[in-house]
C-alpha cells in the first residue's frame, strides 16, 4: 500500500469508529455497537502506528521517537500531505 | 485533524489533541481564486464550519442530559475538523496566483487585507460573528436551533457545487455536505430523547437546562 493509500486506510477506519461514537452517544447502551467501535477502533490505531512508522509522526505522543519530526513538513493543509 | 475527547483515555488526557491529518482528503490541482471566495464562507459565513462548533460547543454547558452533553461535544469537535478542510480548500485555491489573476477575478478585495493569509470572512466579505448562531439555554430551543443550522450549511453546500465545476473542490464538498446530513438527524435523535424524558402533555411545563438545575 503506497502512504496515500495508508493515509486513506486509517482515516477511513478512524472515521467508521467516529460515526458509531456519535450513534453512542444516544444510544450508549447498544453493546453490539460499542463492540463494532473497538474494532474500528483498533483497527485504526494499528493502521496509524504502521503510518507513523513508515512517514511519522501524526500525533504529538508518538512525535517524540529520535528527534522532535512532530514539526516535519508537509502539514496536512498542503496538497503533498493528501 | 481529528480533534477527539478519547472515549478509552488511557494513552492520552482528556482534552483537545491534534491530529495532525484532515479528516478527508484535500488535494486541489488548480488555483481558482474566485471559487475560493465562494468558498470560504464556510469557514467564516453565517453558516459555516466555525459557527456551527462555537455554537454546538457553546450550548453544551446547558445540556440536562449526558447523551446531549456528548453529542453536541463530539459533533462540534468535528466541526473544527471541517473548519480546518475548508481552511486547506482556501489555501490550496490560492496557490501561485499573479497579481493579474488576483484583479481578474475579484480577489483583489480579499487580498488586500489578507494577502492569501487565511481569515473567517463570510463571501460577501463581512468578518466572523457570533451573531449568526444563537445558544439559548432551553434544550428544545437549542436543539431546534441546531436543526436548522445543519440544514442551512446543507444548502451552502449545495449552491457552492452549483457555482463550482472542480471535481477536487466538489470531492471534499460533497464529503462535507454528506456529513451535515448525518449531524441533522443525530440532532433529531437528540430532539426525540429529550421529549421522552419529557410530559408529553406539556413539553414546555419547565426549562430542563435552567429549573432544577441547583444540583450541579
Amino acid at each position: 500500500m503506497d502512504r496515500r493509500d495508508l493515509l486513506f486506510m486509517l482515516g477511513a477506519n478512524e472515521f467508521a469508529a467516529f460515526e458509531i461514537q456519535l450513534y453512542l452517544d444516544a444510544h450508549a447502551d447498544d453493546a453490539e455497537a460499542v463492540a463494532l467501535f473497538n474494532e474500528y477502533h483498533k483497527a485504526y490505531e494499528n493502521l496509524r502506528d504502521q503510518y507513523e512508522s513508515l512517514y511519522g509522526p501524526i500525533t504529538s505522543k508518538s512525535a517524540a521517537n529520535g528527534g522532535w519530526q512532530w514539526i516535519s513538513d508537509p502539514w496536512p493543509w498542503e496538497r503533498s500531505a493528501n | 485533524m481529528d480533534f477527539r475527547p478519547v472515549a478509552v483515555g488511557k494513552e492520552r488526557e482528556l482534552m483537545f489533541h491534534y491530529e495532525k491529518k484532515l479528516q478527508y482528503p484535500v488535494n486541489i490541482k488548480t488555483p481558482n481564486p474566485k471559487l475560493a471566495q465562494v468558498v470560504i464562507t464556510q469557514y467564516g459565513g453565517p453558516d459555516g464550519e466555525l459557527g456551527a462548533s462555537l455554537r454546538y460547543l457553546s450550548q453544551r454547558y446547558a445540556m440536562p442530559y449526558p447523551e446531549l452533553k456528548a453529542l453536541l461535544t463530539d459533533i462540534g469537535v468535528e466541526e473544527l475538523g471541517h473548519f480546518e478542510m475548508i481552511g486547506a480548500i482556501v489555501y490550496q485555491l490560492t496557490r501561485n496566483l499573479s497579481v493579474d489573476e488576483i484583479k481578474k477575478n475579484g480577489f483583489d478585495t480579499y487580498f488586500v487585507d489578507h494577502t492569501t493569509g487565511i481569515y473567517a470572512v463570510a463571501a460577501s466579505g463581512t468578518p466572523y460573528s457570533a451573531s449568526t448562531y444563537a445558544s439559548k439555554g432551553d434544550v428544545i430551543t437549542d436543539l431546534h436551533e441546531d436543526l436548522a443550522a445543519e440544514q442551512k450549511a446543507r444548502t451552502t453546500y449545495d449552491n457552492i457545487l452549483r457555482l463550482s465545476d472542480d471535481p477536487d473542490v466538489n470531492d471534499a464538498i460533497k464529503f462535507l455536505r454528506q456529513r451535515e446530513i448525518i449531524h441533522y438527524q443525530r440532532f433529531g435523535e437528540g430532539l426525540r430523547l429529550t421529549l421522552d424524558k419529557l410530559d408529553s402533555k406539556n413539553f414546555y411545563a419547565f426549562n430542563p437546562s435552567f429549573d432544577n438545575t441547583n444540583i450541579r
